[in-house]
């Protein structure tokens, strides 16, 4: 099959397409110069206290000293691997949890009072009774885990029940097991939930991890931020936000590609 | 006669000009780092009516966090915070365009005491015991645990090496519910904490603190310049009033003190309250010398170069950091 | 035209033309209710269908009447209350492998390419899949879809995927097909089009159909017999052998019957059964 020649109007409109997408990018790289120009200017003009605010010049200048005097490679390393390792285990126990309640309605009838209220919990607001059970190292992965686990579960299941029942027809028609419509069919389809979940779970464990980190810990962006509003550096305080900031970007981009590579229109 | 009633009546008139602004009252924004039996004068103050004495209405708030208490003092909701002496040292170093002042002192000596779990008596107590031991020390950076830090460098050891595990990253929040679970075979507590783990039989108070740095202002009032050039009566007045405190925190009896300053520390227990009160007029936390001197800047800026949360080159001057003018006043005027 | 058959004392039983050879499916005197907290409810009653091997046999009824129940039975995936369903003569106590089921949508994966969804079947029945994949291929070959193998199905039209459903149902080389309604879901023209060609198809290769459909035209049309049902509770109302004697050259293609005289006289008849302007 040959394509006809794109026609004038045709491109024009795809000009078109193209002049918004970059007037689109370019309103971004805007707001964020914007954003920086103000946090630079407003505590030199003295608009705000500088020793409250930091600002952008202050912050890549302590980032370079923070690199050389206090480790600072090892702290992000500290809370990433946290971040990734809490956000792996809720995803996957999220996930295994939300398949045994598919596949015993009788199993989720008993826990859903249970998993709705301790969803609604605010774990944050827990997480010193988190160090309390947990002590030290493990407190950090279990706020994280906690936090992300039960949303997971309940939006998992949630896709799980809602998977098209004629599919499962189809299945069954064909003397399909149980376990063969969980593998064909639920699960399969159910991949876009799943990779919603992982976004949200990315934020969230980053979250629980910088909570656990505040009520205990020796090493992690987390203790930089606690360290740093210590010592009043509020320099170090915003580097070490802005790090994490960093980090959460680079992880949603991340499941953003592998949402692309994963998921070619499946409807 | 006529002269001499002349006389009379400009001196009459004189005196009412001279005499104390008690019938005007100006209204202070006071805020305090944390609610504490630690700055029991302050309290006295309010309770036994010297501010009001000196015609200062005391609005008094907690704000339970150094940093929560700079943004209130450098943006002037707050008129007199008080705060430990570091913090003036930080905000001499940082680019706030607003600076301020220490201009009188609560506490004379660090409040902290070491505890033990194991049960002995302070005489029997040695540093050394502490070594191949699991220590609960205050977050790092912070004044408790550098002058800590301090204390064990007087003696010889190292944290780092001598002790088993030395533990400095147990949130503030957590380090009391830490120890009754077990952690530590010593650690550094405040009162009333310290009593609280007594009773419960779960450790017992081995040594002070401050003893062993010695004397150093460990807490003080301070103001921004603004607000100091602008109110110097009103900063003179408070100084008298903590004058008068102090005084008769080194006259009364524990008891009646812990009595006057219960409605405070609603949530305490008298016996606690009592106890702490004791514990700390052993120690010598309270002085009738409120003048923040310049020997304790220094022993300070000693303490936090050592501690690492100070460069060399930042150390500040003594006039740059305090004043001594409201706080020798005060001792002079009150007696 | 022959009329419903009653045994006196009894209910209507739907015959199979050639009553001597053991009937390829037969339902005896089903009867399905079933249970919900509102109530019971009696789907079918006494339903008797004997269906021959080779047969091309429809049922019609108005909505509600259980057609697609019927399937589910013979199917397997459904169990009667009382009665009993066989399949050459022996009871069905399960999916078996000599059925197969057509959806009225295709129901393809959109996350398998078209061949891996044609092999669904093979798979779940733990077939030889290379086999099954030459088997696959073959039938994608012969219903004009070999260029699409690779393809997902968003990027077929309604009606290739329909083909694309068919495909996968005979994969698994099925003898019996269960069509339930697989034409209703596209536009009327790709519906002509394909029933055309699906009727040919299925009568090339020998199989035995049953098709539910609400369309009468296509019923007559496609099938050499049409079961009407009725329904509160579903039972066999009549059944009606199709014929076109005045085509000559055997039955004529599914297209050129809605154009001989005959058909106009059956779609009276079963209209009028269907009681379709009354409310009951």
């Amino acid at each position: 099959m040959s394509q006809p020649e794109a026609s004038e109007g045709f491109r024009a409109y795809l000009d078109g397409l193209r002049r918004q997408a970059r007037r689109v990018r370019l309103m971004q790289a805007l707001a964020i110069i914007l954003f920086l120009a103000v946090w630079e200017i407003a505590p030199k003009m003295q608009w705000v206290n500088p020793m409250l605010t930091s600002n952008p010049s202050a912050v890549v200048e302590i980032f370079f000293t923070m690199a050389r005097e206090n480790n600072l490679a090892l702290h992000v390393w500290v809370t990433f691997k946290e971040a990734v390792a809490s956000f792996i285990v809720g995803m996957v126990s999220a996930v295994l949890i939300a398949m045994a309640l598919w596949w015993s309605n009788f199993l989720y009838r008993i826990l859903d009072p249970f998993l709705v209220v301790a969803n609604s919990l605010p774990k944050l607001a827990l997480a010193p009774i988190f160090y309390i059970w947990l002590g030290d190292e493990w407190s950090v992965y279990g706020i994280a885990i906690a936090i992300s686990v039960f949303i997971t579960i309940l939006m998992v299941y949630g896709g799980f029940r809602e998977t098209d029942a004629d599919k499962i027809k189809l299945v069954r028609t064909f003397g399909g097991s149980k376990w063969q419509v969980l593998a064909k069919v639920v699960l399969p389809a159910n991949v876009p939930v799943m990779i919603g979940a992982l976004k949200i779970n990315v934020g969230l464990a980053l979250v629980g991890v910088i909570a656990g980190e505040f009520q205990a810990s020796k090493a992690g962006l987390g203790y930089l931020i606690i360290y740093g509003s210590q010592i009043l550096q509020m320099h170090m305080v915003m580097a070490s936000i802005a790090i994490l900031a960093a980090m959460s970007v680079v992880m949603y981009m991340l499941i953003a590609l592998l949402e692309k590579s994963v998921i070619h229109d499946r409807t | 006669m006529k002269a001499l009633t002349a006389r009379i009546a400009i001196a009459t008139a004189l005196a009412a000009l001279a005499a104390p602004a008690a019938q005007a009252q100006t209204t202070v924004n006071y805020m305090e780092v944390i609610r504490s039996i630690f700055y029991l004068p302050s309290y006295v103050a309010m309770e036994k009516g010297y501010f009001k004495e000196e015609g200062l209405d005391v609005k008094m708030d907690t704000a339970w966090g150094t940093a929560k208490v700079l943004p209130p003092l450098l943006g002037g909701q707050r008129d007199i915070v008080l705060l430990g002496p570091e913090s003036q040292v930080y905000i001499e170093n940082s680019p706030s365009p607003d600076k301020s002042k220490i201009f009188c002192q609560l506490t004379a000596k660090d409040g902290l005491l070491v505890v033990s779990r194991k049960k002995m008596a302070p005489n029997e107590f040695k540093w050394a015991m502490v070594k191949g031991k699991d220590y609960l020390d205050w977050t790092n950076g912070t004044t408790p645990q550098i002058d800590s830090q301090w204390v064990f460098k007087k003696h010889g050891i190292n944290p780092q090496k001598d002790l088993a595990n030395y533990m400095t990253n147990v949130a503030s929040g957590n380090r009391d519910s830490a120890w009754i679970a077990g952690k530590g075979d010593f650690g550094t507590f405040f009162e009333p904490t310290a009593s609280l783990i007594e009773r419960e039989n779960k450790g017992h108070v081995v040594a002070s603190i401050g003893n062993e740095i010695g004397p150093m202002g460990f807490t003080t009032f301070m103001a921004t310049d603004k607000f100091i050039a602008k109110n110097p009566k009103v900063v003179q007045g408070f100084c008298n009033a903590i004058q008068k405190a102090q005084n008769y925190v080194s006259e009364a009896s524990p008891s009646d003190m812990a009595k006057l300053v219960k409605p405070h520390f609603m949530a305490l227990e008298y016996d606690l309250m009592l106890n702490s009160i004791k514990r700390y007029q052993g120690v010598g936390v309270w002085s009738k010398d409120v003048t923040y001197s310049e020997q304790s800047l220094n022993k300070l800026q000693e303490i936090m170069v050592e501690g690492g949360v100070l460069k060399a080159d930042q150390k500040v001057t003594y006039a740059k950091a305090a004043t001594k003018v409201f706080s020798e006043n005060a001792k002079k005027a009150v007696k | 035209m022959t009329q419903a058959e009653t045994i006196a004392g009894g209910a209507p039983k739907a015959k199979a033309s050639e009553s001597k050879a053991v009937p390829k499916v037969e339902l005896r005197d089903i009867g399905l209710r079933y249970y919900t907290r509102a109530g019971e409810i009696e789907a079918l009653r006494s339903v008797s269908i004997d269906i021959a091997p080779g047969e091309f046999v429809s049922i019609v009824g108005p909505s509600g009447c259980g057609k697609s129940t019927l399937l589910s039975l013979i199917a397997g995936i459904l169990k009667a209350t009382s009665g009993s369903v066989l399949i050459d003569g022996s009871p069905v106590n399960g999916p078996s492998k000599s059925c197969g089921y057509m959806l009225q949508h295709d129901h393809l994966f959109g996350w398998r390419s078209i061949l891996d969804n044609v092999l669904l079947g093979p798979e779940i029945q733990g077939a030889d899949m290379e086999a099954a994949r030459e088997y696959g291929r073959q039938l994608l070959g012969r219903y004009g879809l070999a260029e699409f193998v690779d393809l997902h199905p968003h990027q077929l039209s309604g009606g290739m995927r329909q083909r694309v459903a068919l495909a996968r149902t005979l994969c698994t080389k099925p003898e019996v097909l269960l069509l339930d309604e697989p034409f209703s879901a596209l536009d009327y023209q790709t519906r002509l089009a394909i029933s055309d060609e699906i009727g040919l198809i299925l009568r090339e290769e020998g199989k035995t159909v049953i098709l539910v459909t609400h369309d009468i035209s296509e019923a007559i049309s496609m099938t050499d017999r049409v079961i009407v049902l009725g329904r509160r509770p579903g039972h066999v109302k009549s059944e009606h052998h199709i014929a076109f004697p005045s085509v000559s050259g055997g039955r004529p293609s599914p297209f050129a019957a809605r154009s001989a005289p005959e058909f106009g006289r059956y779609f009276k008849v079963i209209w009028d059964e269907l009681d379709v302007h009354v409310a009951t």
